[in-house]
């Protein structure tokens, strides 16, 4: 089911550093589930959100092993939506601005997210209904 | 005109920049543009009836939309009930319709 | 598509990227042919002003080769024809009204900033 409609996102904060991070992810999560179209690009520490070597762990002052404390993750976050795209026959596209995950050593994403450039920006922008900028602070 | 959508994530008592995006809400208003300010985040704060959210209340009387993320709500304990006058709750889908509508969206 | 940037958050990170993102970003988009101009408020809207001078940075022995240089980055936009915007307000605020600055600044009162934007097909706060 699509509107085909197309937002595109544009996500600059690194994981675990703002609630900006849950609140953008949560707006995807909307946007997938009305059948939209979803373009992010990640731009500075965003590259991080789908960095693949993220590691759950324990939590002692809650006497949580790293199983039962189930952190979540911001690469499950970006898996999880990438899964719902395809399960609502959305097109999601992910991309990691490439000059930014050079500076940072952010290379391993998981699977599914793409490094691109500010090129990508404008042609999904361009080609979208419209656009959100969540900037850091 | 455009409709502009201001969400604001930032606590109005540790921010004053929150009041350019209340000022730019009411000059839109009153050019005859719809325009709403979400308040999301550490934005909420601002939405208690006993807040000092001084750039709110006229953005209120002015005819702008001023709503309140329930989830946001919900993570600091303010009750629906608890909410200024002209504040209403909502979920943070309302952005996601007004970005739908082609409205321009500012988040701050 | 017509684009207007707006950069709030001046000085960011500055030092170490030795440019500032944004302002780089939109020099980007333009060399590529994009339709993209620019509104420096808040701190940011000190980039139009001139006679900024960076020391590059020294950090143990790490010694940096290029300082950034945000106003020029900012002339270079206006040069490539990209329209900059500033606040009036802004500018007061910060009494930097009356410095030397950006000569192809076009400065904007609060009242006409619904209008500016709603010039542009996308609007992208930074």
């Amino acid at each position: 089911m699509t509107n085909q409609k197309t937002l595109t996102f544009v996500l600059m904060d690194a994981p675990f550093e703002s609630s900006r991070t849950a609140t953008a992810m949560r707006l995807v999560d909307i946007a997938l589930g009305r059948g939209l179209n979803v373009n992010v690009f990640a731009y500075e520490g965003a590259v991080f959100l789908p960095f693949a070597p993220q590691k759950a762990h324990p939590n002692a002052v809650h006497g949580r092993d790293a199983e039962e404390e189930d952190h979540p993750l911001p690469r499950e976050w970006v898996a999880s939506l990438i899964s719902k795209a395809a399960r609502m026959g959305v097109a999601f596209d992910w991309v990691n601005c490439g000059l930014c995950v050079d500076e940072r050593g952010a290379g391993e994403a998981i699977e599914g997210v793409r490094r691109g450039s500010p090129a990508d920006l404008w042609a999904m922008a361009s080609s979208s209904h419209n656009t959100l900028v969540i900037p850091t602070d | 005109m455009k409709d502009i959508m201001v969400v604001e994530t930032r606590d109005l008592i540790e921010v004053r920049d929150v009041e350019w995006g209340a000022g730019l809400l009411a000059n839109a208003q009153s050019s005859g543009s719809t325009t709403c300010m979400m308040l999301a985040e550490n934005g909420v704060f601002a939405a208690r009836k006993e807040a000092l959210a001084s750039c709110l209340l006229p953005l209120i009387d002015d005819g702008v939309t001023v709503l309140a993320d329930r989830f946001a709500l919900r993570e600091r304990g303010i009750p629906e009930t608890d909410l200024a006058r002209g504040v209403a709750p909502a979920d943070l889908s309302v952005v996601v319709d007004w970005l739908e509508a082609g409205a321009s969206v500012l988040w701050r | 598509m017509k684009v207007l940037n707006i950069v709030s958050a001046g000085y960011r990170a500055t030092l170490e990227e030795q440019d500032d993102t944004v302002i780089w970003l939109t020099h980007v988009l333009k060399k590529a042919g994009a339709e993209i101009d620019v509104l420096l408020r808040g701190s940011a809207s000190n980039y139009v002003i001139e006679g900024q001078a960076v020391t590059p940075l020294t950090v143990g022995e790490r010694v940096q080769l290029h300082g950034p240089d945000v106003h020029g980055q900012t002339r270079g936009l206006a040069e490539e024809g990209v329209k900059i915007y500033v606040l009036e307000a802004d500018l007061k605020s910060r009494g930097a009204y009356n410095s030397p600055r950006l000569q192809q600044a076009q400065l904007l009162s609060s009242d006409e900033l619904p209008g500016l934007l709603s010039q542009y097909d996308q609007v992208w706060h930074w």
